[in-house]
């Protein structure tokens, strides 16, 4: 304020003839009002309208989301919804007649059926377009068939939580193999006060406790389906020592097992209850917050543990993707250079510890070592076979009968396989 | 002797009573107090009697996440569905009060029927219509579902109402030369204004806490209120989750006021049904 | 009033009541006996991502000519009924080939689960007895604690009474999904309840074994419903006729006599009313199983059908589940709609 009126007093000193005057004072007003124009964020996109976005509401999407919002300027207007019901939203919304989002973020779970459905639009084209522009690395490129139908932009393993702390005070080396692991609990459990169930995973009836099968069968080798098949291999030889593991494992965890979500084993974690286990790296950082966690700066994390020596880590890899479907109605173009943006190596920077991201800049936190380790030895991608999530649900449903040992673990796997094959021939997988 | 067990007896009961209160109370209570911490305190172990007292949780809430959308979105449900219900339903009871034939026994029967119908039996046949008709995840559309799905309830109160309202007024009315249309908006109806709130707020309780429908019907931007909290609580992030209490307590304090205020008409209300005169 | 005038005032309701309630149930039906859904064909594609290039079976959706997803439906009948029922005995394992691969114990239990339905019990039948279970444990609860709080505060003074009455309703007007989280987060490990529980020395992990969330869910149950139970029940204390209770006084009659033989045949219609209205309701029973188990050891009627539709993705199976869940209601409610029936009756 005060530098406008000396400006003004200073203008009028000059005293430069009445039209002269208007003429300044409006130079120096259009100077101003486009100075904050010229350093406008996005200064590459050129192009008007109003284009959407959506995104569930983890951190990282809110990241990407802001960044894309903070494009937006007069003519040109950005939303990036964010919303927990992102799934069912996005599915409304790319099987409707018009999508009134341009793009959306999604899983990987999410991408495979909307690619089976045909709902998604190629990419190679913009990508090839803006690639330069954006250093856009062959690693975020989801490629079918040589179409470029997404671009991934974070990742996600199961790591082990465990409490250094507690392991060095009691001389326990980082658990490798499962059995180490359990070894490490049993130490625990007797040695140090307080710790009456030391290990703390997912195991809950449903996604959960069939994600940790999943991981565990892998482990062992197996396979949910026979090769080029639908046909159910998840009831063999390596499902059964699956099961026996878990059931090994419930031995240290708190009775309640059958309810722990993730929520229940970040709490368990939180607050000192647990002191190792497997789950997702992208929840490891909420671990030093101390508004959520009294374990601030004890936790260390390494890659999930093995299930035989030597064997590779049981964990799978995730990724999540941004999307654009083929009913969008605004502009494609701008859409895509939109949604780069959010992705783009100043993002990933400014946002580096909100979540493993997949590019290159990305400096990985103490929070993300066990996904390089889990990628670097070779965890299978999450199986994305369309019939694969009808034999996960299965196996979710007779978990608490196996794992209390109402039914033998062969039983269990059996009675999901039959079930299984009866919905995948209602679907038309199997005949 | 006798005085010394009945004042053993008296203290005891008092003491029984007071204990129902306490458990009636606590849950809720404690949210509330778990409402004004942080998730390490709010769900700690051990339990923590006393804590840092903070407001973040419903800052968060209320303005991050724009619970206010989903306060108007109740309100608007609400309001709307307990309008709509009661004018259509005063005519339904009026009519089902005076009205001697045997129709009315059996539309009243068939309500009950409906009334006891579970809610969720219903959804396929919602979502197949509306998406073909294109209206779902609308506002309007989840008014009328909910008016629908308590008209049962609704018509068979304000029908109990009405019949306590002595026949001569009705007939004293249309003596002097209204319809009966006349008779009941300018006669009946000023004398029902007791039971029409008393079931008003029946009406009100069951649009404002009706999750199953809410949740299933709207979406994100159109949520209700225990639609969005239950929503917050279930997205697996501890933030979220200590705002889902924020909002649990958040919308339970009208109702509180709510009881408070308006207790005759509730407990009346409750008996109304049951009792006779 | 002519039937005329009844008729006209009636409408909108009824017009309402058939439009969303009839209708609907009559839709319910009908998607019941069919299945749609898009036409797919299993191709192999080669997928390429941050972690490699794989080759993976996957399915595409079959376009027509227009660009759009082909859909098939057909009418299925009865199949879905059967599904969910578990009455579906067609053992779909692939025969020899199977049995042949696994180890020789594994092939003995193949083919003896092959033999007879899924060893797992199956969940319509476990929602409805777990939904008859809930019902038949917390109407006497609910009855009886309802009339013992009745009793107790028709003792108090007036004040009082107005503040227990209030302090009472909160479980009742509370929004059953706060209800049941807030006693969900009493009954946490390390939380309030089990605190005063290892004052006694007890521990239960509630969510470990199925007595116990069962009973989880029935405390809610009793917690949510007591009050209106009460208030009902209170009101009609009100209205015990005093001479019968004389009478009973002067033959002597000792305070438990008169409560048999006096006040709770009088409160019978009350009590038949409470029941009625409960059991409806808690044939409905949903927020305590979706917010305090979801569905571990405890399903309900109303849960699976919400489970099928929602999760699932299927409400064509839903709409079967739906339309046996209604058969349930419609058998329980028989004969205490016919005791209202009679009464109402004589009333008419």
């Amino acid at each position: 304020m005060k530098n406008l009126t000396s400006m003004h007093s200073l203008i009028s000193r000059l005293r430069p003839k009445g039209r002269d005057r208007a003429l300044a004072w409006g130079l120096v007003s259009a100077l101003a009002a486009a100075a904050p124009q010229a350093l406008a964020a996005c200064p590459d996109i050129k192009g008007q309208g109003e284009v959407s976005f959506i995104g569930n509401s983890f951190p990282a999407v809110s990241h990407v989301a802001r960044q894309v919002e903070a494009c937006a300027r007069p003519g040109l207007k950005v939303t990036f919804k964010l919303t927990p019901q992102a799934r069912e939203e996005t599915e409304r919304a790319f099987a409707a007649g018009r999508s009134p989002f341009s793009g959306a973020t999604v899983s990987m779970g999410e991408f495979v059926k909307f690619q089976s459905l045909g709902q998604l639009q190629p990419l190679t084209d913009l990508v090839d377009k803006y690639r330069a522009r954006y250093k856009l690395e062959d690693g975020m490129l989801i490629r079918v068939n040589g179409q470029v139908m997404a671009v991934a932009f974070i990742q996600n393993a199961q790591n082990l939580f465990y409490r250094k702390d507690l392991f060095d005070k009691h001389g326990l080396k980082v658990p490798t193999t499962y059995a180490e692991m359990l070894q490490a609990a049993a130490t625990l459990k007797a040695k140090e006060p307080g710790l009456e169930y030391p290990i703390a995973q997912t195991f809950a009836k449903g996604w959960d406790g069939a994600t940790e099968f999943a991981n565990l069968l892998a482990g062992f080798g197996g396979r949910f389906f026979k090769p080029g098949t639908a046909q159910p291999a998840f009831n063999d030889e390596a499902g059964v020592k699956a099961i026996e593991l878990m059931r090994q494992m419930t031995r240290f965890m708190t009775p309640n097992y059958l309810a722990s979500n993730s929520d229940d084993v970040m709490n368990q974690f939180q607050q000192g209850r647990a002191a190792m286990g497997v789950l997702w790296a992208s929840r490891a950082a909420r671990m030093d917050d101390p508004a959520a966690s009294k374990v601030v700066g004890k936790m260390a994390f390494a890659a999930a543990p093995a299930t035989t020596p030597g064997g590779k880590t049981a964990s799978h890899l995730w990724w999540d993707a941004v999307v654009m479907p083929r009913n969008t109605s605004a502009d494609r173009d701008l859409a895509f250079q939109l949604l780069m943006e959010g992705l783009d190596e100043e993002a990933v920077k400014t946002g580096n510890d909100t979540a493993i991201w997949i590019r290159s800049v990305y400096k990985p936190t103490r929070f993300g070592t066990g996904v390089a380790a889990a990628a670097k030895a070779g965890a299978p991608i999450w199986p994305s076979e369309p019939f694969f999530s009808l034999a996960h649900a299965e196996v979710g449903k007779v978990l608490p009968e196996a794992l209390t040992g109402t039914l033998s673990p062969k039983a269990a796997l059996d009675a999901a396989a039959q079930a299984y094959l009866k919905v995948a021939a209602e679907k038309g997988f199997v005949k | 002797m006798v005085r010394r067990s009945s004042r053993l007896g008296s203290t005891l009961l008092h003491g029984a009573l007071a204990l129902w209160i306490l458990l009636a109370s606590t849950p809720i209570v404690w949210t509330a107090v778990i409402s004004f911490r942080q998730y390490v305190d709010a769900f700690s172990t051990p339990v923590k009697w006393l804590a840092p007292f903070t407001l973040e949780n419903y800052t968060r809430l209320w303005i991050d996440q724009a619970f206010y959308v989903n306060f108007a979105n109740t309100a608007i449900v609400t309001a709307g569905t307990v309008t709509i219900s009661l004018t259509v339903g005063c005519l339904a009871g009026y009519a089902l009060a005076r009205y001697r034939g045997s129709l009315g026994f059996w539309l009243l029967l068939v309500a009950l029927v409906f009334r006891a119908l579970p809610h969720s039996t219903l959804l396929p046949s919602f979502f197949t219509l509306f998406n073909a008709l294109g209206i779902n995840n609308h506002l309007l559309t989840l008014i009328f579902v909910l008016v629908a799905i308590n008209q049962p309830f609704t018509i068979w109160m304000l029908r109990s109402f009405f019949v306590n309202i002595p026949q001569e007024l009705d007939e004293a009315a249309m003596v002097d030369g209204c319809t009966r249309a006349q008779a009941f908006r300018r006669v009946i109806v000023p004398v029902m204004w007791p039971g029409i709130i008393t079931t008003g707020l029946f009406s009100f309780l069951l649009a404002y806490n009706d999750f199953l429908l809410s949740s299933a019907l709207t979406n994100a931007g159109n949520m209700t209120m225990p639609a969005a909290i239950a929503s917050a609580i279930g997205a697996e992030s501890e933030a979220l989750l200590m705002q889902g209490v924020a909002g649990a307590v958040s919308i339970t304090l009208p109702l509180v006021v709510l009881v408070v205020f308006f207790q005759r008409q509730i407990v009346s209300g409750l008996t109304q049904g049951a009792v006779k005169g | 009033m002519k039937t005329r005038s009844f008729l006209s005032f009636v409408a909108p309701s009824v017009v309402l009541m058939l439009g969303l309630m009839a209708v609907p149930l009559l839709l319910t039906f009908y998607l019941s006996t069919r299945h749609c859904a898009p036409e797919m064909e299993m191709v192999t594609v080669r997928q390429s991502g941050p972690f490699g290039t794989q080759e993976t079976v996957t399915q595409q959706v079959r376009k027509g000519p227009d660009g759009q997803p082909l859909q098939s439906c057909r009418f299925v009948g009865l199949e879905y009924y059967q599904k969910v029922l578990g009455l579906d005995r067609g053992a779909v394992l692939q025969d020899s080939g199977k049995a042949g691969e696994s180890s020789s114990s594994g092939a003995a239990e193949v083919s003896s689960a092959a033999g007879k339905p899924a060893a797992v019990a199956n969940e319509f039948w476990s929602a409805l007895r777990f939904t008859l279970l809930y019902i038949a444990l917390t109407t006497p609860l609910v009855l009886g604690l309802g009339f013992a709080l009745a009793l107790g505060a028709s003792v108090l003074t007036q004040r009082l009474k107005a503040v227990f009455i209030t302090a009472s309703l909160l479980p009742f007007i509370i929004t059953p999904v706060v209800g049941a989280l807030s006693i969900k987060w009493l009954f946490r490990d390390d939380g309030l309840v089990s605190v005063l529980l290892a004052q006694f020395g007890g521990q239960v992990h509630w969510m470990a074994q199925a007595w116990s969330a069962q009973l989880l869910v029935i405390l809610y149950g009793v917690w949510h419903v007591v009050p209106f139970a009460f208030i009902v029940l209170y009101a009609g204390l009100q209205s015990v006729p005093q001479d019968a209770l004389e009478a009973a006084t002067i033959d002597g009659a000792s305070r438990w006599q008169k409560l048999r033989y006096v006040t709770v045949p009088h409160l019978m219609p009350l009590i038949v009313f409470v029941t009625l209205i409960h059991v409806m309701d808690a044939y409905r029973v949903f927020e305590p199983v979706l917010v305090l188990t979801q569905g571990a050891f405890t399903t309900s009627v109303q849960y699976l059908t919400y489970h099928v539709l929602l999760v699932e993705n299927n409400p064509y199976k839903a709409s079967a589940a739906a339309v046996l869940t209604v058969l349930g209601i419609g058998l329980l409610l028989v004969p205490l709609l016919r005791r209202t029936w009679r009464e109402q009756r004589g009333q008419v």
